[in-house]
């Protein structure tokens, strides 16, 4: 394998995991836009409603129905977060949703832990893994699938909330909540509807995830959840596109990492690049500086 | 000229008695349970009971670094556990390798951390807020995979078993209730320096910083070099919980540092009261005390660690002993609004 080779490798490596981050920093961004808080509980959102696959699959569902009943039970999940951990904390300081959110995540971490154990597990796709050259490098059709998968998800959101009547509500609650609730916006459902879109597209994220890496674990929601985070900061947070390139750049930044440094520093390089992006451009690739008024 | 005017501001430190400042009841309440847990060795002789005493001391001693610089000063930092890990690995080190007396070795563990708390705190001056919690979980995860990785300095995976027991004035501490008394006595010296610290002008400005950061700098104080001076003393607490649980256990590994530790030392300073000094012994009692003492309860302790800050918010939000008000929104609503000369934020 040549240099060459080897760099592009990495790439498409970085790609397809970075694809995943993407689609969790979309459902992630989202959720953030609509009422400028931090959702600590999208991970185990995400990797709950991926065990939950995983049973369904194993209890001999055929996939086309396990997998849409996990995404909307991933639904259901991000709607039961906002209700329990950030509506009644709306309008208090902002440590109070974060805390809140961080005692629902460990709440489901919880249930997941007693419902399924602390054992990673194999996740039952499988998508038939052959491999094809394409300019000198392998291929494989998992990626290739991931990776169109994720695509489509990013352009559906993109489609529902720029070409809408439902996503024009939801721009409009995330300019400002108070003047769309008078001009008529139903701004609690909408807010609802945007948390409900994230935990499906989280879970979505956590699939995508499993299948890629064929394994399901109890802290992949953590993981997911972080380099999410990470993703969405360094497009852009609140902003679908910023998410998705976010997403895209720190999976090859780390898939690089990976292959010519160490893999045990992985995740610190992940942060390193994080510390340096808030430092040097906190509103992200394609965000707006923040003002802060008084 | 900086250390000058420190000291002009801080001359009031240590000339009046070392309780001014608490109130009426709480002093003579300390002092009293100060008095009974001294005395409790000489009637109860249970090694078990002293070793979750000990334990719930030193995680008290890590709660209140995190309250400093999350309750007092008011920057959310969730990376409590990098700066105890910090600490607990350079006394493990100092004392394996060199023959040093322990309080050197614990001077030079707490100010280890107390640096990587200043190193931490710098992008707090830029970044407020909700970023400087992913930054902070970030640089936990940086240390803990250095600790994991770092195979010839820190025994990688398997961590460092066989750190020596303390050494004190000729005496080798060896059973649970002597570790018993060094974490009291550590406990007792950080409560009494943390309240003449918040009684000072340097407590005032944490608050002033705390409640309105513009307001402050508005008013002088210099924002930076307090948040700083936060992230300082509390990551130094933090190293000297961290060397104390490394002599205490004999034993440091990367998975005595997680994420997870993080949580509960969070947990406590939430759930005891954020700015609360009592509030967070308070918490620390409670959480830990139910984690050591009922162990059948392993498998859902994220259970409780998630209901009681659920509830604690939703009740309480600042804690049960809080000293902080939460219920100002720091940005009002449309603070955010862009000015009307520009195109709207389409950003979604």
């Amino acid at each position: 394998m040549t240099p060459v080779d080897y760099l592009l490798a990495q790439i498409v490596n970085g790609l397809s995991a970075g694809c995943i981050y993407a689609v969790a920093a979309i459902g992630y961004s989202m959720v953030f836009g609509v009422l400028q808080m931090h959702n600590f509980a999208h991970g185990d959102t995400l990797m709950f409603g991926t065990f939950v696959a995983l049973s369904l699959m194993l209890a001999g569902v055929p996939v086309v129905l396990a997998l849409p009943l996990a995404i909307f039970l991933g639904a259901a999940i991000g709607y039961a977060v906002e209700r329990i951990a950030f509506r009644p904390t709306r309008g208090a300081h902002r440590m109070v949703p974060t805390v809140s959110a961080i005692g629902v995540a460990l709440i489901i971490r919880n249930a997941a832990q007693s419902l399924w154990g602390t054992t990673t597990q194999a996740f039952p796709i499988a998508i038939p893994a052959s491999t094809f050259k394409l300019f000198g490098i392998g291929i494989s059709t998992t990626q290739v699938a991931v990776f169109v998968t994720a695509c489509v998800l990013m352009m559906a959101t993109q489609f529902f909330v720029n070409r809408t009547l439902i996503g024009k509500a939801m721009r409009a609650v995330q300019q400002d909540a108070d003047a769309a609730g008078y001009m008529g916006i139903p701004v609690n459902r909408v807010v609802s509807l945007v948390y409900m879109i994230g935990g499906a597209l989280g879970v979505a994220a956590g699939i995508l995830f499993s299948i890629n890496y064929n394994t399901v674990f109890l802290m992949m929601g953590f993981s997911v959840m972080i380099k999410a985070f990470v993703s969405a900061v360094i497009g852009g947070i609140g902003n679908i596109r910023g998410a998705f390139i976010g997403g895209l750049l720190l999976g090859v930044i780390e898939a690089l990492t990976a292959g010519y440094l160490s893999s045990g520093y992985r995740d610190a390089i992940t942060f390193v690049v994080l510390i340096l992006v808030l430092l040097v451009r906190p509103q992200g690739l394609l965000g707006r500086p923040m003002v802060v008024k008084v | 000229m900086i250390l000058q005017r420190f000291n002009l501001r801080h001359r009031r430190l240590g000339f009046t008695v070392p309780w001014a400042g608490w109130k009426w009841p709480l002093w003579p309440l300390a002092f009293l349970l100060l008095i009974a847990m001294i005395g409790l060795p000489a009637i109860r002789h249970d090694a078990y009971l002293f070793r979750i005493l000990t334990t719930i001391l030193i995680w008290s001693i890590l709660a209140l670094g995190q309250n400093v610089i999350t309750g007092f000063c008011g920057q959310l930092s969730f990376g409590q556990a990098a700066f105890y890990g910090i600490g607990a690995y350079t006394s493990a080190l100092l004392s394996i390798h060199f023959d040093l007396p322990y309080p050197l070795i614990l001077v030079v563990a707490a100010g280890l951390a107390g640096i990587a708390g200043v190193i931490v705190g710098y992008p707090a001056i830029r970044i407020g807020g909700d970023y400087l919690f992913l930054v902070t979980i970030g640089f936990a995860e940086i240390i803990r995979e250095v600790f994991l990785n770092w195979d010839d300095l820190t025994g990688g995976a398997i961590g460092l078993p066989g750190v020596p027991p303390v050494t004190l004035f000729g005496m080798t501490l060896e059973t649970n209730v002597h570790y018993y008394y060094l974490s009291l006595a550590c406990l007792t010296l950080s409560v009494i320096a943390l309240m003449r610290i918040l009684d000072s002008d340097v407590g005032r400005c944490f608050k002033a910083v705390r409640e309105d950061e513009l307001a402050a700098r508005a008013a002088g104080i210099n924002v930076t070099f307090y948040k700083l001076l936060a992230f300082g003393i509390g990551a130094a607490l933090g190293g000297v919980a961290g060397s104390l649980i490394a002599h205490f256990l004999a034993y440091v590994g990367p998975d005595m540092f997680t994420n997870w530790e993080s949580t509960i030392v969070f947990a406590i300073v939430l759930v005891g009261g954020l700015g609360s000094v009592p509030g967070t012994i308070l918490g620390a009692v409670l959480i830990i005390g139910t984690f050591e003492s009922i162990r059948q309860l392993i498998d859902y302790r994220l259970y409780i660690a998630g209901l009681l800050l659920v509830g604690t918010v939703l009740i309480k939000p600042s804690g049960l002993l809080g000293a902080v008000k939460l219920t100002m929104p720091i940005i009002p609503p449309g603070a955010e609004e862009p000015p009307a000369d520009e195109e709207p934020r389409n950003i979604l």
